[in-house]
């Protein structure tokens, strides 16, 4: 089974390990991701302040080059790893589907370019399609290495679950702590899992952001409760969610005193370290910091093992 | 069946001061009426629904000028029956009338002046051709039985109950708990007054006990309801508490003597802040005092092997652990609601920590915590045995929210402020109170209010974001919208104001006695501000907060309402039927039973011996569906002929 | 974000429809706003406010009134500049504009930060291209009714 796939302009920057392993995640569950031919830029959260019809646009032409690519498809699922793409595609997706004055002006417009748009196109999130597509069970199967409860913090952040919760309860989501249960870890109880990091556009994190001591503190509280919560491993769904929370660890120091070393990384890393596939195959290599609590030598499952590792429901 | 023989219609048309002659021109429309085939007589009026207006119709009747009555004024609900009566002063069938409503649907909506016209003498020219058709029949009445039910005995259903007996009417009084008392037993003390809630409610409750003409049954639900207005068959299902109970004199000994010292199961009395034993009276004055046996918590249910030391130490024989559910049938001419209301769960709002916090409370547990007969005795302990210094109430919890429930639950904010002072009182804690608006409608609720404020309960007009646990404390966030600042409070405890909903059965009960329910679930009066305690199944009164939420002076007034309702139709003995009630041709109808199933009000039965259907003329509301659905054309209305309904159309397009 | 508003998001919407209009627009509250979504998830009325913010955006950033030492507006321009001509966003250059127009002593502080990221790929010094950007750009260009911001 081949998904239609939206890489997202941070897949080949601070997001690369995330569709590396993402990519490979996929594959060694049997599944493959396509990335549409010639896609562009969602407009993330920048391009709504510029003008909504055009932020509609810049998604829409995305979805018409996934349709032209598959004109069989009744309905084409487009995974997008990065919540603020996956936002900004399913906003359009509802604007278009709702019709309207913006919808008919989108649609002209992308007709001007010989474009057009059914509204078969549905982006989806990764997380969305391992839990409910392919499935816990088949996750489970398919894990060599149990994580042997390793405690995970499992940061949704904000885009992911607002304004839209297709696929999960938008207060008290439970994705991620059921799948990582699934390959055997013990997720952490952290109420703090929606809030958001300061990390997007807006902020931009310190790098770019207009309130970088807003960002800052948003960023190390999050990180501070993980640890306080016994926290061995951060990780999130959204490249600039994983970059902010990463990336200024020792600004925070700077700042607010203690160093905190948290490894923070894409749960599809964790989820491949499980699943048996190699560092380098899963980018770890490039992230700033990976320490994970010794884990004993298990290369095999064995059958008791197996029974072991559970399967929320 | 049309009318053979020329008909002398008399038109009124009225101005109804200026709402209808300001858009319509009155003096043309009953020229134009004058002209039309068979009216005899035109006229007008400015208030026809006034005496002299009324007189008009009654004279001309009587004069032998007029034996069909149109009246083009306002619409039917208001005044159909008004002009029914004079009509049938005058000396003719009430039915022998047409009205057009040219207020409402005319004078009202329209802004053209010339249109609003014409679309008037169309609506008379229709009742005109209309009414030529209606047949003369006489209203029709039915017995009502003089005994009266109340389904619930919470202080509505009390007070409605000890009303009517006092009139001297036999009343049943079904209570599900197994003692009466409802909600307002497990209160502390009650809004603005602070009277302890059981010492004015206990007197009513014991009245009720005494009073020879009610029958009172506890550990009861209410199984089937048929039958109609003055003459329903109502089956009571009385569960067994393995308690005789003219025999039991509530002295307790039992339970004493049960061979669990403590409590087992979680108290729904005490909100499960509590566990009682499997034997048990809910509170020290429940009524009737008797004890019950809770069958899931016993253990000789499950073994069969306990000495049973109860059925020892009771002086009077009263324990009977053969005891069986009895099935009681009864017959009322009427049955009032009084089902009251539930606590909305505080579950449904995860961000303020219900269930996860072990110092966030409902109101309504706290309203245990601060009882006297409650699980800590009156003193405000909290679950790990601390006393707070610092409380919160967060008030609009599962209210005004789109997300949960969008309507406002009218008690709260007076309870929260009554809770701010018990706090104190009680405690000394200091108590922060987060609120949207403050809603003290009542007599003495304002001043209540500033009495509370001066006596140093803090005010912080905001919503509660969340409550989150810091250090050991928890904190409410919430932006003072005064100040404009967000808020962060570390109180020890956060009392949440949960809202009133209806009871989780409601719509089961709804179905059982055959009423409507709004959106929200809670039960549908005949009209929100003139009928408010009846319902549209006649001889079905509400009272109390099944209706929606209020306080207990407002419960209380309702429930007299009802109570004088039914009253009123008791004495009265009997109630009319409304003539626009659907019949079944014996002769046409072939047995199909499309009818049958079809009838929102169950009111069609088959006979499968003569193979056909009848109407039921007493539950029959004239909804029209079977007349509709009939494919033989036997089912037929009253007023609502294919005669009658095509002269109109007639009427409307051609005249 | 409301303890860097000076106009918290249930006040922006008060000034909003109460016609202090202006107001709004000057302040540093509606950039302060990440677009989280949190307030309109939570609203009990189900207002949209983080799009009602970004209305506002919209607004002041054509008006051309925002504080002038905020970054926000023109990372915005930058980034619709960049997908306008090449279809996408490439971090890197858009960090390094950006830096120039606004607070060029950031690139001293911050290149380190950067030059670690390209060590590890994860940041692209190439100019990332559509193949097809004028096909993008004539979608764009016939939305471009009252769009504001792009240079």
């Amino acid at each position: 089974m081949s998904y239609a796939y939206f890489p997202g302009c941070g897949s080949t920057g601070t997001g690369r390990p995330y569709e590396e392993s993402l990519v490979a995640v996929f594959q060694a569950l049997g599944s493959g991701l396509d990335a549409i031919d010639d896609w562009n830029c969602c407009g993330a959260t920048a391009y709504p302040t510029i003008d909504p019809a055009q932020a509609t646009a810049l998604c829409a032409r995305n979805f018409a080059l996934a349709e032209r690519a598959h004109p069989e498809a009744k309905q084409l699922d487009v995974v997008a790893p990065c919540a603020g793409c996956y936002r900004a595609l399913l906003k359009a997706e509802k604007a278009m589907a709702e019709g309207g004055v913006l919808a008919e002006r989108v649609s002209n417009a992308l007709g001007t370019a010989g474009l057009s748009y059914d509204g078969r196109a549905q982006p989806r999130h990764p997380l969305d399609v391992l839990v409910n597509d392919i499935g816990l069970e088949a996750i489970a199967a398919a894990t060599v290495r149990p994580l042997q409860g390793l405690r995970v913090a499992c940061y949704y952040g904000c885009l992911l679950v607002r304004p839209y919760a297709p696929f999960d309860d938008p207060y008290e989501p439970t994705s991620m702590e059921r799948l990582f249960r699934a390959m055997g870890a013990e997720p952490i109880d952290w109420p703090l899992r929606t809030r958001c990091c300061g990390g997007s556009c807006y902020c931009g994190g310190p790098i770019v952001g207009a309130l970088p001591e807003a960002t800052l503190d948003l960023s190390h509280t999050l990180l501070e409760d993980a640890k306080k919560r016994g926290a061995d491993v951060v990780v999130t769904t959204c490249p600039l969610c994983q970059f902010n929370l990463e990336g200024f660890q020792s600004q925070m120091a700077r700042t607010f005193g203690a160093r905190l070393d948290v490894t923070v990384g894409f749960f599809s890393q964790l989820l491949g370290l499980a699943l048996g596939i190699e560092d380098r195959k899963l980018g770890i290599q490039r992230m700033f910091r990976w320490k994970l609590p010794e884990q004993s030598p298990k290369d095999h499952l064995t059958k008791e093992s197996k029974e072991k590792v559970v399967v929320d429901a | 069946m049309p009318n053979a023989g020329p008909v002398k219609v008399g038109v009124y048309v009225c101005h109804c001061g200026l709402n209808i002659a300001s858009k319509v021109d009155v003096s043309q429309m009953v020229a134009y009426a004058a002209t039309l085939p068979g009216v005899s007589v035109a006229r007008e009026y400015k208030f026809m629904c006034a005496d002299p207006g009324q007189e008009l119709i009654q004279q001309d009747i009587k004069d032998g000028l007029v034996d069909r009555v149109v009246v083009a004024s306002c619409s039917p609900l208001m005044h159909e029956a008004t002009f029914r009566r004079a009509t049938s002063a005058g000396g003719i069938s009430p039915f022998l009338f047409q009205m057009a409503n040219i207020r409402e649907d005319v004078a009202w909506v329209t802004d053209d002046r010339d249109a609003a016209t014409e679309k008037a003498k169309a609506l008379v020219g229709g009742a005109v051709r209309r009414v030529s058709e209606h047949e003369s029949f006489e209203r029709r009445y039915v017995p009502v039985h003089p005994e009266v039910l109340v389904v619930g005995g919470g202080i509505a259903g009390i007070h409605a109950a000890l009303v009517m007996a006092e009139a001297g009417k036999h009343v049943y009084l079904v209570e599900k708990e197994a003692t009466i008392g409802g909600h307002m037993a497990r209160f502390d003390k009650t809004f603005p007054t602070l009277d302890c809630s059981a010492c004015i409610l206990t007197p009513k409750m014991s009245s009720v006990r005494a009073n020879p003409n009610i029958t009172l049954w506890t550990y009861s639900d209410v199984e089937s309801v048929s039958g109609f207005s003055g003459d329903f068959v109502v089956r009571v299902r009385r569960r067994p508490r393995y308690v005789n109970e003219d025999l039991c004199t509530g002295c307790l000994s039992c339970i004493d003597a049960c061979i669990y010292k403590r409590g087992r199961t979680d108290d729904p009395w005490n909100e499960g802040l509590s566990k009682r034993r499997p034997i048990y009276m809910a509170f020290p004055q429940a009524t009737p005092s008797v004890v019950v046996v809770d069958p899931e918590a016993c253990v000789d249910f499950r073994t069969h092997k306990c000495p049973r030391p109860c059925v020892d130490a009771c002086e009077r024989n009263a324990m009977d652990f053969d005891q069986k559910p009895r099935i009681e049938q009864i017959k009322v001419g009427a049955i009032i609601l009084a089902t009251g209301f539930h606590t909305f769960d505080a579950r449904r709002i995860p961000a303020y920590g219900y269930d996860r916090y072990p110092g966030v409370y409902t109101s309504l547990e706290v309203e245990r915590l601060l009882n006297a007969s409650g699980p800590t005795n009156g003193e405000l302990v909290m679950r790990d045995g601390s006393h707070p210094r610092r409380v919160a109430i967060v008030h609009c919890v599962g209210s005004r929210d789109a997300n949960t429930n969008a309507y406002c639950s009218r008690v709260c904010c007076m309870y929260s402020l009554k809770l701010a002072h018990l706090v104190r009182e009680r405690s000394g804690a200091e108590v922060t109170e987060f609120y949207i608006d403050l809603r003290t409608p009542g007599k003495g609720y304002e001043e209540f209010y500033e009495k509370i404020q001066k006596e140093g309960t803090r005010f912080v007009r905001g919503r509660v974001a969340q409550v989150t646990e810091e250090d050991g404390a928890l904190v409410v966030h919430a932006t003072d919208t005064i100040l404009g600042k967000v808020r962060r409070v570390p109180v020890d405890m956060v009392i949440l104001a949960v809202g009133m909903e209806p009871q989780p059965d409601a719509e089961d009960v709804r179905r059982l006695f055959n009423i409507g329910c709004g959106a929200e679930g809670f039960f549908t009066e005949r009209h929100p501000k003139l009928a408010p305690v009846s319902t549209f199944t006649d001889g079905i009164f509400l009272a109390g907060a099944c209706q929606g939420p209020k306080d207990i002076p407002d419960t209380v007034a309702q429930a007299g309402a009802a109570a004088a309702e039914v009253l009123a139709m008791v004495d009265r003995g009997s109630v009319e039927i409304e003539p626009a009630t659907a019949f079944i041709d014996a002769a046409v109808c072939s047995g199909c039973r499309t009818c049958v199933g079809m009838c929102p009000f169950s009111a069609i039965s088959f006979d499968a011996a003569t193979n056909v259907a009848t109407v039921n003329e007493v539950l029959c509301k004239g909804c029209g569906t079977c007349v509709a659905a009939c494919p033989s054309g036997a089912a037929q209305q009253r007023l609502f002929t294919d005669a009658e309904i095509f002269a109109e159309l007639e009427g409307l397009l051609y005249a | 974000m409301t303890d860097y508003m000076e106009y918290s998001p249930h006040v922006l919407n008060a000034l909003r429809l109460g016609g202090d209009y202006e107001e709004a627009l000057i302040s540093r509250a509606i950039w302060a706003c990440t677009s989280c979504y949190a307030c309109t998830l939570y609203c009990p009325k189900k207002i949209p406010i983080t799009d009602a913010i970004y209305t506002l955006k919209r607004a002041a950033m054509q008006a051309g009134v925002y504080p002038k030492h905020f970054v926000t507006p023109t990372l915005v321009r930058e980034f619709a500049h960049f997908v306008h001509e090449s279809g996408r966003n490439s971090e890197a250059w858009m960090s390094i504009r950006l830096y120039l127009k606004t607070r060029p002593s950031q690139l001293l502080r911050y290149g380190p930060l950067g030059l670690r990221l390209v060590l590890r790929g994860r940041m692209s010094l190439r100019r990332e291209r559509i193949h097809r950007p004028d096909e993008l750009r004539r979608v764009l260009d016939a939305l471009e009714v009252n769009a504001g911001g792009r240079p």
